[in-house]
């Protein structure tokens, strides 16, 4: 019993600390229909897992040297669990100085992002707090203005994007290095309705530009999830913002050192889905549902998708086969016909990134009619947008399978994979295959423009050539020079796949992992 | 009013539906040839038909307006 006033004395102060900004200011947060941070993180994490640092933080106010009033750090971090698996979670305080800087003691958000580097294991960033400065009452409180830097968080944040998995969630109005903690991760989620990102609130606009508008027009899941690229996905709410943090986690591993976790699965890695064979129409202008069609190649409920709603002509999720993560790509024809377009290219780029970082192996879905095209396009830099992706594809080194489900045309579809000689991709085709530098019904006119014009009847001579040329498209013809390796039935795609999983993941085993060198960016 | 709108250019292949009709969520209400693929617009919300903005045939500008639905 000799340190037990000791004892009562870190008691005290725990329980002041968990009164947060104080009861008015906690009352009108939970009005707001958010969680608290605390009860955020303990929704989050399994039951009874987290272990906090730093709970003493704080500006303590004494009278004759007795504790009388004390304001928590507005940023509480810790380590805990996620389905059975250690990572650090760190959010703001709304609640104390609206998670703002100048609330903070110590600088415990570069604290939470040291200790997962050094353990190597996931941040989650639970973001509810404005700039890294604080607001400019800061000046008066220390009496000059300063030159802004931050050299402690992007030391760690580029560090941290090469080497463990950062998921950050925009659960407030989030703005300036707020914002950009939310933004440099590698998956983001919004809360619909209470969470907003911008680089600075509607006061600063209405200052700066002479326009009002009011947050959620400025920076909600409308404009971040739907639009600009910002977030990857919208949470309807708080819980489902967790839900997804958890999913997103459950398919990688802790650090790009490790492999991802395998998990048992009663689906059949050997069923063959009839649908298969009749989900392309044989109408090479109808669309098919790309979603339907994946899920009919990985495990059951396995369906994790990033970005749903930015850059839809290209698919991008997360799922299992036989067990294994593995991260696919897709084209979706109902969406400016598939076509690689600049929001579909940055999606693809990093979520290639993503994948090579934590390896993942890659499977490309390919129904690629080529870049986008027209003046919008040209506009939004389709082609510097577009190499960048391809870059991304020449620099992965994961395991890649390319299934051509139907076109490959042109310079985007040609990077369906890396054809360099030091690589091997697995590749198969369905019988749908359709390919080419430009597709017969443009490129006739181009190829043949004067012969065309010079004929009696310039129409029927296009289509002469075009039906003689369609009689050559049949995809066995390119089999027969080895041009494509393999065309199968598409009931086969899975089992073929499931092997392929299998081989997949015995060479990242007896591979060197870890950070590959080239980076991370957001 | 909502108003259906082409997110990408193209050239209006079919319409499928009539001033007046009602519509739900999700129907096809225009196909918008791009890209050399017959992509179903679909009717952001349940409602009914108040105006066809454009003809079979047409040239459409990404933005254009296709449609209005009460």
């Amino acid at each position: 019993m000799v340190w037990q006033p000791e004892i009562d004395e870190l008691n005290q102060r725990k329980e002041l600390a968990y009164k947060l900004g104080g009861e008015e200011r906690v009352q009108k947060h939970l009005d707001n229909g958010k969680l608290t941070i605390r009860d955020r993180i303990a929704t989050l994490a399994d039951e009874n897992s987290f272990r906090e640092r730093g709970v003493l933080a704080g500006k303590a106010t004494y009278e004759d040297n007795e504790l009388v009033d004390f304001r928590p750090s507005n940023y509480v971090m810790g380590l805990g669990k996620i389905n059975g698996r250690r990572v650090s979670i760190g959010g703001d305080d709304f609640t104390v100085r609206g998670g703002a800087a100048d609330g903070a003691v110590g600088d415990k958000k570069t604290h939470q992002e040291r200790m997962a580097l050094e353990l190597r294991i996931p941040i989650v960033r639970l973001v509810d707090g404005t700039g890294g400065g604080g607001s400019v009452k800061t000046i008066e409180d220390i009496g000059r203005t300063y030159l802004p830097g931050g050299p402690g968080f992007w030391e760690t944040a580029n560090d941290a994007m090469e080497q463990v998995p950062v998921v950050a969630a925009a659960m407030g109005s989030v703005a300036g290095i707020g914002a950009a903690r939310v933004a440099v991760s590698h998956f983001s989620v919004i809360v619909k309705g209470t969470g907003q990102v911008f680089t600075a609130g509607p006061p600063v606009v209405e200052r700066g530009l002479g326009m009002w508008v009011n947050k959620e027009d400025l920076g909600g899941a409308e404009i971040h999830a739907h639009g600009s690229g910002v977030c990857d996905n919208e949470a309807t709410d708080e819980l489902d913002a967790f839900e997804q943090i958890r999913i997103f986690l459950s398919y990688l591993p802790s650090s790009s050192w490790e492999l991802p976790p395998h998990e048992s699965t009663d689906d059949s890695p050997t069923r063959r889905d009839e649908e298969l064979l009749s989900i392309i129409p044989r109408e090479r202008r109808q669309p098919h549902i790309i979603r339907k069609l994946i899920k009919h190649i990985i495990d059951h409920d396995s369906f994790f998708e990033i970005g749903k709603f930015f850059g839809r002509s290209v698919v991008t999720c997360l799922g299992r086969i036989d067990g294994f993560p593995v991260a696919i790509i897709a084209n979706d024809p109902m969406v400016v016909g598939g076509s690689l377009d600049t929001p579909g290219s940055e999606k693809m780029l990093k979520f290639i990134d993503l994948a090579d970082t934590f390896n993942l192996p890659i499977i490309n879905l390919v129904d690629q009619p080529g870049f986008m095209i027209g003046v919008e396009a040209e506009k939004a830099g389709v082609i510097k947008a577009g190499v960048r992706a391809l870059q991304a594809i020449y620099q992965c080194s994961v395991p890649w399978a390319t299934v051509v489900l139907r076109r490959a045309y042109g310079v985007a579809g040609a990077g369906h994979q890396n054809h360099s000689n030091s690589r091997w991709p697995y590749r198969i085709s369905w019988p749908s295959g359709d390919w080419g530098s430009l597709p017969i019904e443009g490129g006739v006119m181009a190829a043949y423009r004067r012969d065309i014009e010079a004929a009696d009847d310039p129409e029927s001579y296009r289509q002469q050539i075009e039906d003689k040329l369609n009689l050559l498209r049949s995809p066995f013809r390119t089999a027969e020079s080895f041009n494509i390796e393999d065309i199968v039935d598409p009931r086969d795609t899975r089992p073929l796949l499931a092997e392929w999983v299998q081989d997949a993941y015995r060479v990242l085993r007896i591979s060197t992992l870890g950070p590959k060198g080239r980076g991370m960016r957001a | 009013m909502t108003d259906v709108k082409a997110e990408w250019p193209g050239v209006i292949s079919e319409i499928k539906v009539s001033v007046g009709d009602t519509v739900t969520e999700d129907q096809e209400i225009i196909i918008l040839e791009s890209m050399k693929m017959l992509t179903p617009i679909l009717s952001p919300a349940a409602g009914t038909v108040a105006e066809i903005a454009v003809e079979q045939g047409q040239y459409v500008d990404e933005g254009t307006t296709l449609a209005k639905l009460d």
